[in-house]
């Protein structure tokens, strides 16, 4: 019996001890404090690019903080690889001057393994630990996730057998196809989650553009048909902000704001497009020559139609329609290398009858009943475009209309 | 009075080809520079009454501190008033911080507009206005000191009883409204509670 309590005797001064030697015990009050993706605002090729907010303001390293109190979204370019992370842990435990911690990969593709990094401790926070990457490649745009379960090796140099689990930590982010460009240098989140999710996987700049313009034609907004005004900002501003919580709304907008969400949505993640308009645009330039053939505007407000301004926005009118019923200019994003269109606004009709009206020219003709071939014009080059979308017959003015490509900042 | 005075505008419009090599305007030049900037413009309920309009969207945007777009009824509704004989449309309103800026901004929405309007030379309403009509609809766009009212009609009747009244309307209340002085808060629109529980909010 005097061995049995001499032995419990025993035991409990061990663990005492043991308490006051190292000052910690299970579970270990270990918790990942911060961590920084994009930090190194002036490289990209092993961290991070520099994003926004929505509304435009600075995402800033440490993208995670607080021990998750803030939780950021960063993005990478394709191109880079093994990017680093830095990290900075918290402990409320007393006694630890350094820690060496790990990352078991717990999913995601591609596999994040980081290296093992000793960790000194100072303070209750730690400091600043660089951990490279290996095996991190991206093939190609979209949206990626990456978990991690951060486990102690060794405590005060001491090897820790099994490793002790800390934390887990869980990232949704974003990979673009290429350095981003104006007026989306400087994505915001709101705008890479979008294109990079429509645009998950696409390889090639048309591609991604096509996945965009098609996603914003069904985007909910509704061609805006009574004077075709624009929605989001003059010709030199778009209003990101309110274009991205009027998304889904059913909200007005006109070519020049589709246009220009196409060139935002597509440029954020590297495609170097740019608004462009053909006929009188502010101001100058003669107005386009031609009635539209039958096209369907973006939305369910105006149904198929070759008369699209105005109250005749479901009908289909003959070859006597006037220039009050066209568009005095259209506005779409162009890709001036390739001499490429992506239009968002409206799908023209790519059948035998693209204007909906038999017999004319000269003299009215008569409206035709043909079954359409609806097609949202993506990657085609600008004279194709122009003549799918625009009646030959008849012409208004005998004026070879002009063509602007517009530049735009992003107003908050 | 109204007609007679838009009645020259809509005689250039059949003469369509000369608009297109019409010089863009200077707006730099045109009248009412000079006047007064606006502030705590009240909206009062009883001028709105009659158009059967409901509010969407009112919202502050940095450099045109508020956009509040009325919808008018839609075309042949049941409730159509007698003052809005099948019409539907959209009535907005921005101030902005100085006459310079609502003037550019009247210029910019004219000249992104898929459509032509006209300038109106010694406008009835406002300091300087735009009109096009269209035989299936019509808009207005105007001036005045520092706030840019646009209106666009689709109907099929004469929108100019919507035009000269409504329009008249705002441009008095503008005009009516104290002179924002310096160190004063942004210009605004005051839209009160009664407001907003007349015209209900509604989509766009």
């Amino acid at each position: 019996m005097n061995r049995i309590f001499l032995f419990f005797i025993l035991i409990a001064a061990f663990s005492f001890g043991a308490r006051i030697s190292y000052g910690w015990d299970l579970p270990l009050n270990v918790e990942v404090y911060e961590l920084s993706f994009n930090h190194d605002t002036s490289s990209t090729s092993s961290d991070g690019i520099t994003v926004r907010s929505n509304g435009g303001a600075l995402i800033q390293a440490p993208e995670f903080s607080g021990g998750g109190t803030t939780n950021n979204k960063f993005a990478y370019l394709k191109t880079t690889s093994n990017p680093t992370v830095k990290a900075r842990f918290y402990t409320t435990e007393s006694g630890i001057t350094s820690l060496t911690i790990f990352v078991l990969p717990n999913g995601g593709d591609p596999t994040w393994y980081l290296s093992s990094e000793d960790v000194s401790f100072s303070s209750a926070t730690s400091d600043l630990a660089t951990y490279t990457s290996t095996g991190v490649s991206f093939p190609s745009m979209g949206t990626y996730y990456t978990d991690w379960g951060w486990r102690v090796f060794k405590i005060n140099g001491v090897q820790q057998t099994p490793t002790i689990s800390i934390d887990g930590t869980y990232f949704d982010y974003y990979v673009v196809h290429q350095t981003p460009v104006a007026p989306m240098q400087e994505p915001w989140v709101g705008v890479l989650e979008k294109s990079c999710t429509w645009a998950n996987g696409e390889t090639t700049v048309s591609g991604i553009a096509s996945e965009i313009a098609d996603n914003l034609y069904s985007s909910g907004f509704n061609y805006e048909h009574i004077g075709g005004r624009r929605q989001y900002g003059s010709a030199s501003e778009f209003y990101l902000s309110y274009f991205l919580s009027d998304y889904g709304t059913g909200a007005y907008a006109n070519c020049l704001d589709m246009a220009k969400a196409v060139v935002c949505f597509s440029n954020a993640v590297g495609c170097s497009l740019l608004v462009r308009t053909y006929g009188r645009f502010d101001g100058t330039g003669n107005p386009l020559d031609h009635p539209v053939n039958c096209i369907d505007p973006i939305g369910n407000i105006s149904g198929p139609t070759n008369s699209p301004i105005g109250d005749y926005v479901n009908i289909i009118q003959n070859d006597c329609r006037s220039a009050d019923d066209g568009f005095l200019y259209h506005a779409y994003a162009y890709n001036s290398d390739a001499g490429t269109v992506w239009d968002a606004t409206l799908k023209y009709d790519t059948g035998s009858d693209p204007d909906h009206v038999g017999g004319s020219n000269p003299g009215c003709g008569d409206i035709t009943y043909p079954t359409p071939n609806w097609t949202l014009p993506t990657n085609i080059s600008e004279s194709s475009y122009k003549t799918n979308l625009l009646d030959p017959y008849p012409s208004w003015f005998q004026n070879q209309p002009g063509s602007q490509n517009v530049t735009f900042y992003i107003a908050p | 009075m109204w007609k007679i005075i838009l009645f020259p505008v809509f005689l250039g419009l059949i003469v369509i080809p000369a608009y297109s090599s019409m010089a863009a305007e200077d707006y730099t030049t045109w009248p009412g520079k000079d006047g007064a900037v606006k502030t705590d413009i009240d909206l009062p309920v009883t001028p709105f009454l009659g158009y059967g309009l409901s509010i969407s969207n009112p919202r502050s945007i940095e450099d045109a501190l508020y956009n509040i777009w009325f919808n008018l009824p839609e075309k042949k509704s049941s409730q159509t008033p007698s003052d809005a004989p099948g019409a539907k449309g959209s009535v907005r309103l921005f101030v902005y911080p100085t006459v310079d800026d609502a003037q550019f901004h009247l210029r910019d929405t004219i000249y992104t507009s898929q459509i032509n309007p006209k300038r109106i030379m010694n406008p009835p309403i406002g300091d300087v206005a735009f009109s096009y009509d269209a035989s299936s609809y019509s808009t207005i766009d105007f001036t005045r000191m520092n706030v840019l009212v646009s209106i666009e009609l689709i109907a099929d009747t004469d929108t100019s009883k919507i035009f000269g009244k409504l329009g008249a309307a705002i441009d008095e209340i503008i005009r009516n409204a104290p002179t924002w002085k310096t160190g004063d808060p942004r210009p605004r629109l005051n839209i009160t509670q009664e407001f907003f529980k007349t015209f209900p909010l509604s989509p766009r």
